[in-house]
């Protein structure tokens, strides 16, 4: 008795869909919303990656690499040393010598910086 | 092709198939044609409005579309489904603020007869569909989904996270409160 209602109305709706109502349709345009909406980001994604992996792959290279950055004055100088060394006639190398043995603070810079 | 999952439904099955194979908008055809208007038909007993059922179909649509290739299948596809879309109602009537649960039965019956695409001529319709709308959202989505759907206590457990103890005492309270407003405005 009490549940007369639902027995008298069932499942009946008093909505209708409208013709040519088509959730197929709706499907195809959800698709195509976010075909639509993912390119750009998938864009903005690679651009954005692309220039992040850049620019973690020359930090790293200066990381391990820092001669890249600065290069090594210790063997700079010898490397430049010898080579002077080798190619400096006789009579310019005693001037050079004679000229060091004079300054004082070139021979304890020298002595501290290469030596110790 | 990866073996199939031991009971699923056949369009489950076909529908997992034509994903596995690469066929992503053929399956979503197909999840659209067996499962549109059902969603369609749950939407507009629960908003009502034509306009706004369409919109939250289309909400369910675009995130399934966001959602299918990482479904587990684990759980049932249709269950899949409905959780998204009884979110999406969920969504679209707190966005409306209609607080329908504190009006009467007539000031429903006329809200619900302004809109477009009603069948005016059927009275008690109309106000069973009133009373519905009288109910607080969870007992109102649990008896759509159990009266008009024909769901499981325990189907329905999973779509709204609770247990079926739970929606089958949902269920009923929302019976009797439907039983309760339409003698009440007799």
């Amino acid at each position: 008795m009490e549940n007369e209602i639902f027995d008298k109305v069932g499942k009946t709706l008093p909505y209708v869909m409208p013709q040519g109502f088509d959730t197929a349709k709706l499907m195809q345009e959800a698709i195509a919303r976010e075909n639509g909406s993912k390119k750009p980001v998938r864009l903005f994604l690679w651009a954005g990656s692309s220039v992040a992996a850049v620019a973690a792959a020359v930090l790293l290279l200066f990381v391990f690499k820092p001669s890249l950055v600065d290069s090594d004055p210790v063997s700079d100088y010898h490397s430049a040393l010898t080579q002077y060394c080798n190619t400096a006639s006789d009579a310019e190398m005693e001037k050079r010598c004679d000229m060091q043995d004079a300054d004082y603070m070139v021979n304890i810079d020298h002595y501290e910086a290469y030596y110790n | 092709m990866s073996p199939p999952i031991e009971g699923l439904d056949k369009v489950s099955v076909q529908i997992k198939s034509l994903l596995d194979d690469g066929k992503k908008a053929k399956a979503l055809d197909l999840l659209s044609k067996t499962y549109g208007e059902t969603i369609y038909w749950h939407a507009r007993r629960m908003v009502v409005v034509h306009e706004d059922a369409q919109d939250v179909l289309q909400e369910t649509f675009i995130r399934i579309v966001r959602g299918i290739d990482s479904f587990k299948w684990e759980s049932k596809l249709s269950s899949w489904i409905y959780r998204i879309a009884v979110n999406e109602c969920l969504r679209m009537i707190e966005s409306k603020n209609r607080r329908l649960q504190t009006q009467s039965l007539e000031d429903i019956t006329k809200m619900i007869t302004s809109s477009d695409y009603v069948d005016l001529g059927n009275e008690a319709a109309l106000r069973l569909q009133a009373a519905i709308q009288k109910l607080p959202n969870k007992q109102q989505t649990v008896f759509t989904l159990r009266y008009y759907d024909n769901l499981s206590y325990d189907e329905i457990a999973e779509i709204t996270s609770s247990n079926a103890a739970a929606a089958k005492m949902n269920y009923h309270h929302a019976k009797e409160k439907i039983l309760l407003t339409l003698k009440s405005s007799d």
